[in-house]
């Protein structure tokens, strides 16, 4: 299969901690969200996971082999890196080319497909490309390698709205027809929200959070109101994140919605709501 | 369909909820086939976990059945089922929620009446 | 079937070198006719005058520059395609040395269809004073390595080093230079007189036995490629 396991994986450089003490399972098979604010540590992790960078204490394992320096756990991963490390003047072509002789099961037929249904003209060198075009590209080159795990880190950087649409889409249809482990770094929570099975959010080089999507919405709520009623729900609960606009109040609340919290809201006047992926990691994450 | 990821409601009950409403309007026919797990999940660029979830809890009560290798169907008598059970939740989901509006906007019983009955009040 | 993953990296690394190499002989190409043309129309009595030599030489500079060169984009290339350092070092390896020896024959060929043009020796015929195709190829052969080796090494160790150890290991050699010969001065240690000697040593200068010198050219490529391991083996990926 492809069980990913970090091992009190640290990473540190001369003055920073990039990463402390991250210890972290995923199963193989699912979708992965990995969220962090900028610098958090979501690349740094992916580089670790990849043999790109070596941690400073820990091991990551591939179905319990180690990744550090083993082509046999590494060509199953691919890695969609934000770098731009294919060489310029390369044309499309002769860079699927490669990518079939590194990864053997790199299906060229979809690739092609994929550059018509994303009008990637693949005579085109790496360097005539734009932005857009350059994740788009790199992101084909993924979804056809057929590895058995998929790291995409800010895939959808520089594309159009329909772009987007498109790769998520593509990367679904993949995902169904041929089950995989997939983990996508992103900031565009919002638009990626459904798509997620798991999240596992990185905050200041520490792992906070690891659940299914699902679980972690229903884990918390928001409740909106007269600013002093808001208090009064707030005394006793776990709360992180809160907005004012004059007397009215919105605070992101770390508990269940239940009976008991429902009735204390309706006798305040307070409402009660659910948070959207994007609010809640914006709470758990500021300081 | 359409799924709201804003709403309240967790996404694979409103999953549910389309394919209950498409079964009523007669889209799915009952022996008939729905749409593929695969399908819902591309189409609304959901997980295709969060699909299953939704078609599992239809087919929990009863409203779908799984043909091996084949596809999801649309039960026999799967119809009734779903009105009667919109017709059970129907106090909760509606009433409820009107009559509190009511008391909000100081509307009486006698207001609610009359405005079913002719119009406005 | 995972060693094919370094197999892989030698075809690269092969065909990265080679393309650079086009290049090269491109201008050689350009220059040759050049000169012909030159011989042709400054010969005195039906005969030529006049020589071409040195195109060995700046081979091995060309050489030592494409060395440093195609390691950042390989390795870069090969870690897209998550390939292991490993495989990256014994592909490269593989590589420079296929890349080397295709060169070598090329050039002999090369040489001895501009002789027929005009009056050429090669880099080897005009050291060690011998008219012998197959000590050519050899030599011609471990120099191209050495070359390849040495801007490899050269390469790697400045993709390693930040910004400012950087201009520093630029400087470095000057210094040492400058240092060594001052205290060769002040000590009379004659160190470069004897580096002088070890190099005549080396490339069997005073016998003039060309496969002497091949070998000592390979053992010296042999040390240098292996200092290049440990600067990989833990090389971090750049931006």
């Amino acid at each position: 299969m492809s069980l990913i396991e970090f091992k009190g994986i640290s990473k540190y450089y001369k003055e920073t901690k990039a990463l402390d003490n991250v210890n972290l399972t995923l199963e193989p098979n699912k979708i992965f969200g990995l969220l962090g604010r900028n610098g958090a540590g979501k690349t740094t992790l992916l580089n670790l996971l990849t043999n790109k960078i070596f941690p400073t204490t820990g091991e990551i394992t591939l179905d319990g082999a180690t990744v550090f320096e083993n082509d046999a756990a590494l060509k199953n991963m691919f890695y969609m890196m934000e770098r731009r490390l294919y060489p310029e003047n390369l044309s499309i072509k002769e860079i699927f080319k490669w990518s079939k002789a590194f990864y053997p099961e790199f299906d060229g037929e979809y690739a092609y497909s994929l550059c018509e249904k994303f009008k990637l003209n693949p005579k085109k060198r790496v360097k005539e490309l734009s932005t857009g075009y350059e994740s788009i590209f790199k992101a084909i080159i993924a979804l056809a390698s057929n590895a058995k795990v998929l790291i995409f880190d800010e895939p959808v950087l520089g594309l159009d709205a329909n772009h987007r649409d498109l790769f998520y889409k593509e990367l679904l249809a993949n995902y169904n027809e041929k089950p995989k482990t997939i983990i996508i770094s992103t900031h565009l929570i919002e638009e990626i929200e459904g798509v997620l099975e798991e999240v596992i959010i990185i905050k200041e080089g520490k792992l906070i959070m690891r659940k299914p999507v699902a679980d972690l919405l229903t884990s918390a709520h928001t409740v909106s109101g007269e600013a002093s009623k808001v208090d009064v729900y707030l005394k006793g609960r776990n709360s992180a994140g809160e907005e004012m606009i004059g007397k009215f109040k919105s605070v992101t609340v770390l508990e269940e919605v239940n009976t008991i919290n429902k009735t204390m809201a309706k006798e305040l006047g307070l409402e009660l709501s659910k948070v959207e992926l994007q609010k809640l990691f914006i709470s758990l994450t500021n300081i | 369909m359409f799924l709201d990821f804003n709403s309240d409601k967790p996404i694979y009950i409103q999953l549910a909820e389309a394919i209950e409403d498409n079964i009523l309007k007669g889209v799915f026919e009952e022996e008939g086939q729905i749409v593929s797990t695969t399908e819902i999940s591309v189409s609304f660029k959901i997980n295709p976990a969060t699909a299953g979830k939704g078609i599992n809890l239809l087919v929990d009560e009863g409203i779908l059945y799984k043909k091996r290798g084949v596809g999801m169907f649309v039960s026999i008598g799967a119809k009734e089922k779903i009105l009667q059970k919109r017709k059970e939740g129907f106090y909760e989901s509606f009433i409820l929620t009107l009559l509190e509006e009511a008391s909000k906007l100081n509307i009486t019983k006698e207001d609610i009446i009359r405005m079913i009955e002719g119009g406005k009040a | 079937m995972l060693r094919s993953q370094n197999l892989k990296v030698s075809k690269l690394v092969f065909k990265e070198i080679l393309n650079a190499i086009k290049y090269y002989y491109g201008i050689i190409a350009i220059i040759s006719i050049f000169f012909t043309g030159i011989f042709y129309y400054t010969a005195k009595n039906g005969s030529i005058e006049g020589s071409v030599n040195g195109f060995g030489f700046s081979a091995l500079i060309f050489l030592f520059f494409t060395g440093m060169g195609f390691f950042k984009s390989s390795f870069g290339f090969t870690q897209a395609n998550n390939v292991s350092r490993r495989s990256f070092y014994s592909g490269a390896i593989i590589g420079v040395v296929a890349a080397s020896g295709a060169m070598a024959v090329f050039e002999v060929i090369l040489n001895n269809v501009l002789r027929l043009f005009m009056p050429y020796e090669s880099l080897m015929e005009m050291i060690y004073i011998r008219k012998d195709i197959f000590a050519d190829i050899l030599w011609s052969f471990t120099c191209f390595c050495l070359s390849l080796s040495i801007g490899w090494l050269v390469g790697m160790i400045l993709y390693r080093l930040e910004g400012k150890i950087k201009t520093l290991l630029l400087v470095i050699p000057f210094l040492t230079v400058a240092v060594v010969g001052v205290i060769d001065e002040i000590f009379s240690l004659n160190i470069y007189y004897n580096i002088y000697l070890l190099l005549i040593r080396l490339l069997s200068l005073v016998d003039l036995n060309p496969y002497v010198a091949a070998m000592n050219l390979m053992l010296m490529s042999v040390l240098v490629i292996g200092l290049c391991f440990p600067i990989i083996k833990r090389m971090p990926l750049r931006g």
